[in-house]
């Protein structure tokens, strides 16, 4: 088989790069505005919502540490200033220090130690300022394939997701492995009644294994509170595009898969270990889930839709499929590939997952996403615990 | 005739392919032909009953259980959250 390539930045650390981002990270919710500002200034940076790191439990804070941390050193980030107030919980000198051991350029700043907030915006926009006039220096060059990681995400589903944009999805995801690429699909609580899917496709008795337990332990999570899913797993919008229950949306779901072996199963946020396709345990919320996909190295994340959901993330530009041509038509702007040639008959599952696969690498090369025209940068990082 | 899509042989519902009003005629998309007419109007997506299926029956798509039936569903029939309920989501069974 041929290498396929796309024209990436290749990062000191052997990783590769698809954009050049500039990051702002508040540690904590109350440096959250003045973080914002610098973002908002500074041409060329982008804000990560964090609006945690104090209050919580230590186990959700370290998790959290983590992750933003992640993001500091993402392949896609190539300078991070960290704002703090100075009196939270989150350890923002350690934070840093962690960016630190990566190879790009990391600051810090301390709302209380800078003199409040309009100092700390003036001195952190000067910081970026200089980060972003250092970004234009990367020269993007031919990389292959295998060094993408690639995130499979659904949101806004209807009943065309499982026909459509869902299976194309799996031939996309089939041709990334084949190519040696680290694929991630996730969404737990969206797969409960598609557990023999994944099983069938585990590539090993302990994968299988694995991902019983964690489909086991997020329905058991979730019953505790008493509550029936339908409202959440399917939420209103599935059901008005004639998603019934969650074991019909799972079984569209599991489709975006594909055909190839599951060869892991990670917890929220964490690296894949292995080539080929593995499994996040994330929640359906689509924020959360894409979020911690790009927290594991995604540089790129497919997602399809049947409502139409617009979302997109501060530092991975995120592909949008839909299979409904009502939404394709209603919000154009917001999608960047028309999967219900499908349902017309006019194009196969195949033909529409080729298409995206082509669409994946351009976009790894520079083609800006429909999600990053518009602006969308969310960002939301899972919490478990309670809040003091 | 409208086409309906039966994702897989052992089905016993059809996803709609357009909104289909009452008392519409339908084919399968794979061609085969299934005799059936809607007996009220499936909306764009929805499910239609492909066979009878009684309370407390299996609802299959994708060729799997997709919930029981919570009341009797006859040919023709939209099958949806009103006359289909999760096992697996429900904490009260």
């Amino acid at each position: 088989m041929s290498s396929d390539t796309f024209r990436g930045y290749r990062r000191p650390d052997g990783s590769v790069g698809v954009r050049n981002h500039v990051v702002v990270i508040p540690s904590c919710g109350c440096a959250l505005h003045a973080a914002a500002q610098i973002a908002a200034r500074v041409a060329g940076s982008v804000l990560l919502g964090y609006d945690e790191g104090c209050g919580a439990t230590q186990h959700d804070i370290d998790l959290g540490a983590t992750w933003l941390a992640q993001y500091g050193r993402h392949p896609n980030v190539v300078g991070t200033l960290v704002v703090s107030l100075g009196c939270e919980t989150l350890d923002a000198a350690d934070l840093t220090r962690r960016i630190a051991q990566g190879w790009a350029p990391v600051e810090l700043l301390v709302i209380q130690q800078e003199g409040g907030t309009r100092r700390t915006i003036e001195r952190g926009a000067e910081i970026v300022r200089g980060m972003v006039a250092g970004a234009g220096g990367y020269r993007a060059e031919p990389c292959p394939a295998s060094a993408l990681t690639v995130g499979l995400e659904c949101g806004g589903s209807d009943a065309t997701s499982g026909m459509a944009a869902n299976p194309a999805m799996g031939a996309f995801s089939d041709l990334l492995v084949a190519q040696g690429a680290r694929v991630i699909l996730a969404e737990t609580s969206e797969l409960l009644g598609a557990d023999h899917i994944l099983t069938g496709h585990a590539a090993t008795p302990q994968v299988a294994c694995r991902l019983t337990e964690t489909l086991e332990a997020c329905e058991a999570f979730y019953k505790a509170t008493g509550e029936d899913f339908m409202g959440k797993q399917p939420a209103p919008g599935n059901v008005m595009g004639g998603i019934s229950t969650v074991e019909e949306k799972a079984l569209g779901d599991a489709l975006k898969g594909g055909s190839s072996p599951i060869v892991d199963v990670l917890e929220y946020g964490q690296a894949p270990r292995l080539p080929g396709l593995s499994f996040m345990d994330t929640p359906g919320n689509d924020p959360l889930s894409v979020s911690g996909l790009v927290a594991a190295g995604c540089q790129v994340v497919a997602f399809t839709t049947g409502r139409g959901n617009p979302m997109g993330n501060p530092i991975a530009p995120v592909i949008k499929l839909t299979g409904n041509a009502g939404t394709f038509a209603r919000m154009g702007a917001d999608m960047d590939l028309d999967a219900s040639p499908i349902i017309s008959g006019e194009a196969s599952i195949a033909q529409v997952g080729r298409r995206l696969y082509d669409l994946c690498l351009e976009v790894a090369s520079g083609r800006i996403t429909a999600a990053e025209a518009t602006g969308h940068h969310e960002f939301k990082l899972l919490r478990q615990g309670v809040v003091f | 005739m409208a086409k309906v899509l039966r994702i897989h042989p052992d089905d016993n519902v059809a996803m709609a392919l357009s909104d289909l009003p009452a008392g519409t005629p339908l084919e399968l998309a794979d061609g085969g032909a299934c005799g059936l007419v809607t007996r009220e109007a499936i909306p764009f997506g929805h499910k239609v009953a492909l066979a009878p299926i009684r309370a407390g029956e299996s609802v299959i798509k994708y060729g799997t259980c997709i919930g029981l039936a919570t009341a009797d569903i006859a040919l023709g029939q939209h099958v949806h959250v009103h006359n289909l309920r999760s096992i697996r989501g429900s904490v009260k069974r």
